[in-house]
Order: structure tokens, then C-alpha cells, then sequence
């Protein structure tokens, strides 16, 4: 009975999150729970229609897993400060969103990260390939793969590492699993051509 | 190794350094890998929002799935045992009055026990008493009454003339007599045991006019303080007050 459930600390919760596999997937549902109350305090607060507090608080908590994992997430606050600031902020950017019908202030990820690691010279010429390509027509393309690449290539979006995959999709090794992950993109990119 | 492999260690940090700038300084010069370069980090963040919105279809079944059992924030709970405790509370109060009879019910009883039958005792030396007693046991209240009343025009300061002609009065449902015999009775304070006072106040408890229970706790209060006859009972009746 939730009622009388108890919630799991903070700390049991990044460390399940940081252990990854299975562990990682049932601490990302619990955390979600855990804090869901914010939907309401949102609702109450910013006066949003309960939909829209409820996809601000998933891409809330989704950031925040993404932070932990990144090791962005230093503990400096408790870790119920850090999701509310973080809640409120994308709160506010939802209100903005409706109130100038600017588009897009949910897009959650960035190639900004990535495209950093290359040098300048060679980061413009990727940006430009990139600027020329469709990455919704990409992810519907995703959806064409066999359920097996799916997966594989859902998994390491969600940041998991080979190993992981191998684990969860039953691979023999880290390697093995690479490789499969690598075929699969290339039949990604074969469709997508 | 091919283009994405390469691509895919670039990015994970696996290269060797003299690989990992042969690869940057290739990348400028090579529109092929440039191209598998674009491709991987859009499939990278095509990936990335299509496992973002499989998350969050997975956080608002989860959401829709618990909103029939969210659990309550603190404050609710803590308003919810309030008021299962007040309501509780009322009923255990109101269950516990259920049982416990009231004042007024508690004078029935009270009349009902002691005086639906007298000692003959009290009637003592006087004919007259012992024949009004007597019809009085036989349940005759109204010549029981007159004996009484006979007696009174006789003797009006009578203490237990006026008793047994306020008991006849109470018991046949005339109050406002009873109390004016009672009264006069309790007025008497040369007796050694004078009922007078807490037997007016039981009258009033039956009479229930808009001043009575007022009146009957005063003189209950009067009873106990000083220690008069009926005392027990006038301490059990003013707690039902």
C-alpha cells in the first residue's frame, strides 16, 4: 500500500542509478516517484494545465538522471533542491514557450557537447553536414531497425555502455556488443541514405 | 577498422593521442568521414530524444498507474489522522453518551428506585402518615395525596408532610406543586437530613423548563457543598450537566 510506502534516501538512489543495468532503470522510476508531487506544486504554482507540469517534470528528472551520470551532480544541495530548481526553471520556460510560442524550449539534448570535443577547423564543416540533415526522419528510421538494433541503439542513446548492453541484451561480451551496436548503425545509415 | 568504429572510439575517448589528432587532421581534408562523422552524431542524438520520449512514456504510465494510489505529502497525511482522530473522537463521544443515561433520565431512575415505594418507617406515630404511605405503596397517589394535603393544612411546616405531598406531586406529573413543596421543605433548616433541596432540584430535572437545569445545578452544588441529604447522587447527576 503507497501509503505507508517508504521512500528510499537520496543516496540509495544515485548509487542504484551509478550501478547501471537494471538497478539503474528501477531507481530512475523511483526517483521519478519519489518527487512527483512537484507535478501538483507546479499545477498550483505556474497555473499549467497538469499535462504540461507532468512532461516538464519528466524531462526534470530525466536532466537530473542524465547530471548524476555525468557526474554534474555534486551533492552541493540536497537532492531535492537540485530537482526543484531545475523543475521551476523548465516551469518557466514552459510558460515563456506559451506565452511567445517559441518552439523547441524542450529540446533536452544537444550536439553542442559532442561537437565540442572536435577542433574548431573541423567543427564547422561537421556542423554545416549537420545543419543539411533530418534527425526526426532519423529517429523514425530507428523505429525501422529490427527490435534487437532498436534496442541496442536506444540503450546507448540513454548513455548506457557496452558493457551494460552486453548485459541487458544478453551479448557474451563488452566487444561482441559493440560490434553489434556498430552494425546496426551502419544499417541505420544505410536507410538513411 | 572502419569509418564509424573510428568515429565511435573518437568520441568515446578511446583513440590514442597521435591516432585522435591523425583523425582530426583527416577530418578536414576527408568529406567522406566529415559525413560518417555528421551521421554519427545525429544518429548519437536521434537516439538520444527517442530513448527521451520512450523515458517519459515510461514516467507518465508510470504517473497515470500511481495516481489512483499516490502516496500523500506529509501535511495531507497529518490532516487526514486529524481528522480520523476528531472523527473518532465524536463518535466515541457520542457512543459514550448513547450509553451513559442523561440528567434527566438519571432523575427517572433515581425517582423510580427510592420513591416508587416508601418505608413505612416514615410515617412513624401519625395515623394519617401511616394511612398515606400506605395508600401511596398501593399506588392510590391521588388519596395518598389528599391524606397529604389534609395533613399540611394542619400542620403547614410538616418537613415530612411536605415530602410525601411532593412525591404524590411528582410522581403524578403536577412539578410546579412538587417544587413549591420541596422548596418549602429545603426553607426548613432546623432538620438533621433535609432532602428538600435535592429533591427540588430533581423536579426541575423532569419539569425541564428553559431555567430548570440551571436552577437544578445550583441547587445540586448547594447539596454537595454543604453536605446535605442526597449528596452521592447530586454528584453523579451534575457531571450528566
Amino acid at each position: 500500500m503507497r501509503f505507508f510506502a517508504r521512500q528510499p534516501p537520496d543516496s540509495d538512489l544515485i548509487a542504484g542509478l551509478l550501478a547501471g543495468g537494471i538497478q539503474r532503470r528501477q531507481c530512475e522510476d523511483r526517483l521519478y516517484q519519489k518527487y512527483d508531487y512537484l507535478i501538483a506544486t507546479g499545477t498550483r504554482k505556474h497555473r499549467l494545465q497538469e499535462d504540461d507540469c507532468a512532461s516538464a517534470y519528466s524531462d526534470t528528472i530525466l536532466t537530473v538522471i542524465e547530471h548524476i551520470l555525468a557526474g554534474h551532480f555534486e551533492g552541493r544541495s540536497e537532492l531535492a533542491t537540485y530537482i526543484y530548481q531545475i523543475f521551476n526553471n523548465k516551469c518557466i520556460d514552459l510558460i515563456r514557450k506559451k506565452s511567445t510560442q517559441r518552439d523547441q524550449v524542450h529540446q533536452a539534448v544537444s550536439l553542442d557537447d559532442s561537437l565540442l570535443q572536435l577542433p574548431d577547423s573541423a567543427r564547422s564543416i561537421v556542423q554545416q553536414l549537420i545543419a543539411q540533415s533530418d534527425v526526426d526522419r532519423l529517429r523514425s528510421l530507428i523505429g525501422k531497425l529490427g527490435e534487437k538494433c532498436r534496442d541496442m541503439i536506444l540503450a546507448w542513446g540513454e548513455g548506457y555502455s557496452d558493457e551494460e548492453i552486453a548485459r541487458q541484451l544478453n551479448y557474451n561480451t563488452a566487444s561482441v556488443a559493440k560490434t553489434s551496436r556498430l552494425r546496426c548503425l551502419e544499417r541505420l545509415k544505410e536507410l538513411y541514405r | 577498422m572502419n569509418d564509424l568504429e573510428l568515429i565511435d572510439d573518437y568520441f568515446s575517448g578511446r583513440l590514442p593521442v597521435e591516432e585522435r589528432a591523425r583523425f582530426e587532421t583527416s577530418l578536414q581534408t576527408n568529406s567522406q568521414l566529415a559525413d560518417a562523422v555528421a551521421f554519427y552524431l545525429l544518429a548519437r542524438q536521434a537516439a538520444q530524444n527517442e530513448a527521451r520520449a520512450n523515458q517519459k512514456a515510461r514516467f507518465e504510465t508510470l504517473r497515470k498507474k500511481s495516481a489512483s494510489v499516490r502516496p500523500m505529502p506529509v501535511r495531507s497525511r497529518i490532516a487526514l489522522a486529524a481528522c480520523l482522530l476528531l472523527v473518532l473522537g465524536l463518535g466515541g463521544y457520542w457512543f459514550f453518551q448513547q450509553q451513559t443515561p442523561s440528567a434527566t433520565e438519571l432523575a427517572d431512575q433515581y425517582i423510580q428506585q427510592k420513591y416508587s415505594r416508601l418505608t413505612t418507617t416514615m410515617a412513624e406515630k401519625s395515623d394519617s402518615l401511616q394511612l398515606g404511605v400506605n395508600l401511596y405503596n398501593d399506588g392510590k397517589l391521588t388519596e395518598a395525596g389528599a391524606v397529604f394535603s389534609d395533613l399540611l393544612h394542619r400542620q403547614p411546616n410538616d418537613d415530612r408532610a411536605l415530602k410525601l405531598a411532593g412525591l404524590v406531586s411528582l410522581r403524578t406529573g403536577r412539578y410546579d406543586q412538587a417544587i413549591i413543596f420541596f422548596h418549602r421543605l429545603g426553607e426548613q433548616t432546623d432538620l438533621f437530613a433535609n432532602p428538600g433541596l435535592f429533591l427540588e432540584a430533581l423536579t426541575r430535572l423532569k419539569r425541564g423548563q428553559p431555567t430548570d437545569n440551571h436552577q437544578a445545578e445550583v441547587l445540586l452544588k448547594i447539596v454537595i457543598g454543604h453536605n446535605l441529604e442526597g449528596k452521592a447522587e447530586a454528584e453523579e447527576l451534575i457531571r450528566k450537566l
